[in-house]
């Protein structure tokens, strides 16, 4: 085994206190708010060499809000994640280490590397706003909400979901300014300008609501691609209803076309109902049902169908609510197709996950 | 604060005595249209903690809330931390929340509005309704009774036909001296007992005289309840309109 010397990075180390001890004292001298969550993250599977692996990840997220002026306000969302199990001597767990993301900037550095805990900390968010008399300005690593669809989406070229990722609601986010045009209580005009590691991208996202209908209409400039796209967001006799269409003028590849439709609805009983259908050149169709089985505990199962191949992707769960700030939630990802299939290359995932928010 | 309490107790006196010698000569409509205007106003500012007990948990939720006429609210969820940043705009019919975790808005579909508002006895249309129990049914007084040793009429409420509510009747309990509430009956189109709301601690805040504290209780759920305290209000003020917008939905400040 690795000395303690050999696997902790004392410079970044040292940096991180320093970031910490300036952070503190930052924030010491203005108004701020401090929240954020502690997340255990257990699960089982096996990797794409078929080896059996667990993998125990804790993650604390600080939350730091702060109002440096009238005007400007600056958000920081610090992580430090310690991973543990026995993924730490795979293969996929250094491609995993080493992958950086599509973002200008890593924003992420590594604490300690030994064979049995990997420890890191990254800046999940950290973006001023700069409240203008045109609109907000926002600039730095942030989350562009563009889309209208729960399982898929066309028109996010940005942060579209990956639902079959075990953390979903995890986005990179991008590094880049936004301004957001308010036209109307409910129509506005988004800007966007994003700096990735190998291109750099631009757009706009203009929406409003029309007789009870959010629309949106958008178009940009991604790389060398541009992407020209439509949303929408309104009801049916009382069911939500929702459409994404996305049309990539692509240089390198065949021009393509991407569409979401998207239904949910809620019977009085607490039973909720989604379905989405999403075309990008292969069919898939997707049916979620959660209910409250009582107060503190929600079941549900989603089913995710590849037309085409005729893999598909379910995932059962249970989360139950320990307290008002935690929850606890287990399930599974089973994925079954034929070899070469989209899902039937992988295999398995059994998790829990405890969160704690303060 | 001697002069605010004195002043303050010469204005309750004064407005339940004119009350009092008025609201004899109201009608049934216009008994409830006082009564709802009391705890509405044109526009109101507030916070408000809410109190969910059921026999699995107690959860307490704590909230600022913006109104403007019927049409429009909207509400930030300040407590406990997992909630906290969550946001509801109501403009008209239609409601959108913004949810922290995803840091996006999501339109809420009419479907949901039934649905129970952050695991309480109140639905999403309990909370921004904009149904008006004095435009959409109509009224009679039916009984005086007495709630909680206040003398009262007790008016029932039939919605109009076509009116877009969701209650079938409604019984209405409001103070004799000045129409302040003290209790509903909400029944379904069958004329099954659903949800009885009592209104508590009446109190002179934010320039009138109003219930502060309210229970909703669900039949059929024994031990379940939801208390809703008023702990700041502020009526009959002006209130921005950028205050209810999608910008300001996702701003979480």
């Amino acid at each position: 085994m690795k000395s303690l010397f050999k696997v902790w990075k004392p410079r970044r180390l040292v940096a991180g206190f320093v970031v910490w001890f300036f952070l503190f004292e930052a924030v010491s001298a203005l108004s701020f708010e401090i929240s954020g969550n502690y997340k255990n993250l257990l699960s089982a599977s096996k990797t794409q060499l078929k080896e059996d692996y667990n993998l125990d990840l804790n993650r604390l997220r600080l939350q730091i809000k702060s109002q440096l002026s009238e005007n400007l306000s600056a958000d920081l969302q610090y992580d430090i994640e310690a991973y543990l199990g026995s993924l730490l001597k795979t293969s996929t767990f250094t491609a995993f280490k080493n992958y950086r993301p599509p973002t200008k900037f890593d924003l992420i550095s590594t604490l300690l590397d030994s064979e049995n805990l990997y420890v890191r900390q990254k800046l999940y968010r950290f973006y001023f706003t700069c409240a203008l008399p045109l609109g907000d300005l926002k600039i730095g690593r942030q989350k562009i909400p563009w889309g209208v669809g729960r399982v898929w989406n066309a028109t996010d070229p940005f942060n579209p979901v990956d639902f079959v990722n075990l953390e979903r609601e995890e986005r990179v986010g991008v590094d880049g300014i936004s301004l957001d045009i308010p036209l109307s209580a409910l129509a506005g005009l988004n800007l966007v300008y994003v700096e990735g590691k190998s291109n750099r991208s631009m757009g706009g996202r203009l929406r409003t609501n029309i007789e009870g209908t959010d629309y949106s209409v958008l178009g940009a400039k991604l790389g060398s691609d541009y992407l020209l796209g439509f949303d929408f967001a309104g009801q049916i006799r009382g069911a939500g209803v929702r459409g994404e269409f996305a049309y990539t003028k692509a240089q390198a590849e065949a021009d393509y076309l991407r569409l979401v439709l998207s239904c949910d609805y809620t019977f009085p009983s607490s039973l909720y109902f989604l379905t989405e259908f999403y075309y990008n050149g292969q069919h898939y169709g997707f049916l979620g049902l959660t209910y409250d089985i009582f107060s503190l505990l929600k079941g549900g199962i989603y089913f995710m169908y590849n037309m085409d191949d005729g893999s598909n992707f379910v995932n059962p769960f249970l989360d139950y609510s320990l307290s008002e700030n935690s929850s606890w939630v287990i399930g599974s990802h089973i994925l079954s197709g034929k070899t070469g299939s989209e899902f039937g290359a992988f295999s398995n995932v059994y998790y829990a996950q405890i969160k704690w928010f303060f | 604060m001697y002069r605010f309490t004195a002043g303050a107790l010469l204005i309750c006196l004064a407005s339940i005595f004119c009350s009092s010698s008025l609201l004899a000569e109201l009608s049934a409509k216009e008994i409830i249209k006082k009564s709802d205007g009391l705890i509405r106003g044109n526009s109101s500012r507030g916070s408000l903690e809410m109190m969910i007990t059921n026999p699995y948990f107690e959860r307490t939720l704590k909230m600022k809330v913006w109104n403007k006429g019927r049409k429009k609210t909207f509400i930030r969820i300040t407590y406990p931390a997992k909630e906290a940043g969550t946001g509801t705009l109501k403009i008209g019919n239609e409601m959108w929340n913004y949810l922290p975790s995803i840091e996006k808005i999501i339109k809420v579909p009419p479907s949901m509005m039934m649905a129970a508002w952050m695991g309480s006895d109140f639905t999403n249309d309990d909370i921004v309704r904009e149904s008006s129990i004095v435009e959409d049914y109509n009224h009679r007084i039916v009984a005086e009774e007495k709630i909680d040793n206040y003398a009262a009429y007790k008016i029932e409420a039939l919605p109009k036909p076509d009116a877009p509510v969701v209650w079938g009747k409604i019984y209405y309990w409001a103070r004799k001296s000045d129409a302040v509430p003290l209790r509903e009956e909400f029944y379904d189109e069958k004329g099954k007992l659903i949800k009885v709301m009592d209104y508590k601690e009446i109190k002179f805040m934010g320039g009138r005289v109003i219930p502060t504290f309210m229970t909703m209780r669900t039949m059929g759920k024994e031990n379940s309840k939801t208390v809703l305290r008023i702990i700041e209000s502020q009526f009959d003020i002006p209130i921005a309109d950028s205050i209810f917008s999608l910008r300001n939905l996702q701003m979480v400040k």
